[in-house]
């Protein structure tokens, strides 16, 4: 019964909520220092969520306080909610008989509510090779949007929908990748929406029978039936790997297919050798070299 | 062999252990305490680990370095003849402001009495948080020691001062209450005497009601010895008012300085400062008296007698029909601010409060220097002088809000 009133709970505040959760970001500021002859001994940020109305003091406020005569002030605030929109501003202050008198607000500037982002191709847990078109969808608040391979930038500023990748994967290593973007609000603000991270394979290999991904030809070859298997490659895809059947069994092994291993019109590249010891080697749109 | 080793070592470690060998030891005093304790721990006892009984005992065993905290209750007084150094200083401490002595040491007439003894000076004697009262001579007596120190202590209804001392220089005498002594005698609320008492510090002392006396008189006495003269006293940030003759009474001193003090509502005598000689010689000469308010309607608010010379009176409020009155020739005064009656200058005359107002006259009324003698740099309360466009007169500089720095620019956030 709890447990039943627990989910639905949860399933209410997501729908009131209306966005994913989202992770904290951090904002960095800096400000032009301030000259005075009585010496400036310090300054304060005041920061307030959903209000760009001073002086922030409301629900939701918070003051820094930042002592000392800093030649290039600046400061960084981290754990700050992208459902939310913050007002910075920063004032000065002089300190006369162990008071401080502060400066009025220096120019207010508000971080809106960040954008959202998500990748919607391809699905989560998907295997992948060849060419992959990897795509996020993206609030309507959104100007650009900047997608990340292992959280390196594959392509920065994609400014028109669909945000969309061609993302080859023919010279990577076989294994697990990790696609993310981020969605921006500004062209010149780098703080952005962050997407969930999904988790793809890199795979090289297909078994036309049994439809089981192999992250290398090879264990295609050796996990294939003596009854005549086909083993699909995708197309322009390089298999670097020196390639030894030695078994007694019939396999063909094509190339050249494209994403969905539906039709085979293109070609593998083999940069590695291919060792034919036993059995039968059937090879279909392969180029060995 | 061996067991003679051992023992050399023991009776060494027990020298060492003595009190006042070595690092400085703290004793306590409590009225549940015994004279067979230890001394060395607060709390309640006979014998052992205990804190003792009597002061006087107390002043018996201490040495250089020692300090000696004493609980809240009643006390005799002590007299104390040993001393410490600058130092390492003898201090004896009230520990939570509630220890009062009622009846006076056993060999004088005064409740704590620091006594030199011939060939022994009582120096860097520390007296700090006691409430003395009702003695048959002094509350508090110091005579012939360097460095003596007595602080935040309260001092009344004594037969003679409240606090005296003669022949100490160096002694600073801070934060202390004292009043209505005096009560058989004309004695003042404090008396520092004699000429070896150069170097004096009198500050943040609140002196009223004095029964006869002074409220506070500093006196070079040729008649006691020595140059007669009281050299480099610092009288500053004192309250002194009601007392029965002059405010500061001071004879035979040069080379002082008198700041910052409010004075008020004292005599009918000589003046609320008065600076004058001993018996026709030695006249107090080259004092500089600055920032002081004086409200003083019976009496001079400052008075200096004919043959008193090189004085110099700047940055002072004067209120009263006398005013500020020199007897003589020599002296030097400049922006001191006098009224009849101190209408549009303070806060609240009547109830005492000699903050000045907002438009009062006496704002920037002052000189930064004078004679290449600066005006203090801080007020009675410590807050900076200035804060307007000039120095304040009196002993309070008017707090102007001062101007917020100007508002950072060219925020980024990114």
């Amino acid at each position: 019964m709890n447990k039943t009133v627990l989910a639905m709970a949860f399933t209410l505040i997501l729908v009131l909520t209306g966005r994913e959760a989202c992770l904290a970001y951090t904002a960095h500021l800096a400000w032009n220092t301030v000259v005075d002859a009585r010496g400036i001994a310090g300054y304060k940020v005041h920061y307030q969520m959903d209000s760009a109305v001073p002086p922030f003091n409301g629900t939701g406020a918070t003051e820094i306080d930042l002592p000392g005569q800093d030649p290039t002030p600046n400061t960084v605030i981290s754990g700050l909610d992208p459902a939310h929109s913050y007002s910075f501003a920063v004032t000065s202050y002089i300190t006369v008989n162990n008071v401080k008198i502060e400066s009025a607000y220096s120019n207010i500037v508000t971080v809106p509510v960040l954008p959202t982002v998500s990748i919607t191709a391809p699905v989560a847990g998907s295997k992948v090779g060849g060419t992959v078109q990897v795509t996020a969808t993206a609030s309507l608040d959104t100007v650009a949007v900047d997608l990340f391979v292992n959280g390196n930038l594959q392509i920065p500023s994609l400014t028109a929908t669909p945000y969309t990748y061609a993302w080859d994967t023919s010279t990577l290593d076989h294994g697990p990748y990790s696609l993310s973007a981020k969605a921006y609000y500004s062209p010149t603000i780098s703080i952005a929406g962050e997407s969930a991270t999904i988790s793809v394979t890199v795979v090289k290999a297909k078994n036309l029978r049994t439809e089981i991904y192999y992250e290398t030809l090879q264990q295609a070859y050796d996990d294939a039936s003596d009854s005549g298997d086909t083993l699909m490659l995708w197309s322009s895809d390089r298999i670097v790997e020196n390639i030894v059947c030695g078994l007694a069994k019939s396999v063909a092994i094509k190339g050249g297919y494209d994403q969905e291993f539906t039709t085979n019109s293109g070609y593998t590249a083999f940069p590695g050798s291919f060792t034919i010891g036993r059995g039968m080697v059937v090879l279909d749109r392969v180029v060995i070299f | 062999m061996k067991k003679q080793f051992l023992k050399a070592i023991f009776i060494l470690a027990a020298f060492l252990l003595l009190p006042g060998f070595g690092d400085a030891a703290t004793y306590y005093v409590r009225t549940d305490g015994n004279n067979n304790c230890t001394g060395l721990v607060d709390q309640a006892g006979t014998s052992g680990n205990c804190a003792w009984r009597t002061l006087q005992y107390a002043a018996d065993t201490v040495q250089a370095g020692d300090r000696v905290m004493v609980g809240n209750g009643t006390y005799q007084g002590f007299m104390i003849q040993s001393h410490g150094t600058a130092g390492l200083p003898i201090v004896f401490k009230a520990q939570s402001g509630a220890a009062n002595i009622t009846t006076p040491n056993a060999n004088t007439d005064d409740g704590i009495n620091i006594e030199s003894w011939e060939g022994s000076p009582s120096d860097f004697i520390t007296v700090d948080g006691f409430n003395v009262y009702s003695q048959p001579r002094m509350g508090i007596r110091a005579i012939g020691g360097n460095g003596i120190v007595i602080k935040n202590c309260t001092s009344h209804h004594n037969s003679s001062n409240g606090i005296f001392s003669g022949d100490t220089p160096n002694i600073q005498v801070l934060n202390n209450i004292t009043y209505a002594n005096g009560s058989s005698s004309y004695e003042h609320n404090i008396y520092i005497s004699n000429a070896l008492s150069d170097g004096s510090v009198v500050r943040g002392n609140l002196i009223y009601d004095s029964n006869a006396g002074n409220g506070l008189q500093l006196n070079g006495d040729w008649e006691m010895g020595g140059d007669g003269f009281i050299d480099n006293a610092l009288i500053e940030n004192n309250v002194v008012y009601g007392n029965s003759k002059k405010g500061l009474s001071l004879i035979s001193i040069r080379f002082g300085r008198i700041q910052n003090n409010i004075i008020y509502n004292n005599g009918p005598a000589a003046g609320g400062i008065h600076l004058v000689d001993q018996e026709g010689k030695n006249f107090s000469t080259g004092n500089v008296v600055v920032n002081n308010t004086i409200d003083e309607p019976n009496q001079a608010s400052i008075r200096i007698n004919d043959g008193s010379d090189n004085n110099y009176i700047f940055n002072n409020i004067s209120v009263g029909a006398t005013g500020i009155r020199f007897e003589g020739d020599g002296n030097f005064q400049s922006n001191n601010y006098s009224s009849d009656d101190g209408s549009g200058l303070f806060v609240n005359r009547t109830g005492r409060d000699y903050h000045l107002l907002q438009n009062s006259p006496a704002k920037s009324f002052g000189t930064a220097i004078y004679q290449e003698k600066p005006a203090p740099a801080v007020d009675l309360e410590g807050n900076i002088r200035p804060q307007g466009s000039g120095f304040d007169a009196g002993a309070y500089e008017f707090a102007e809000a001062p101007l917020p720095p100007a508002a950072p620019t060219g925020l980024s956030v990114w």
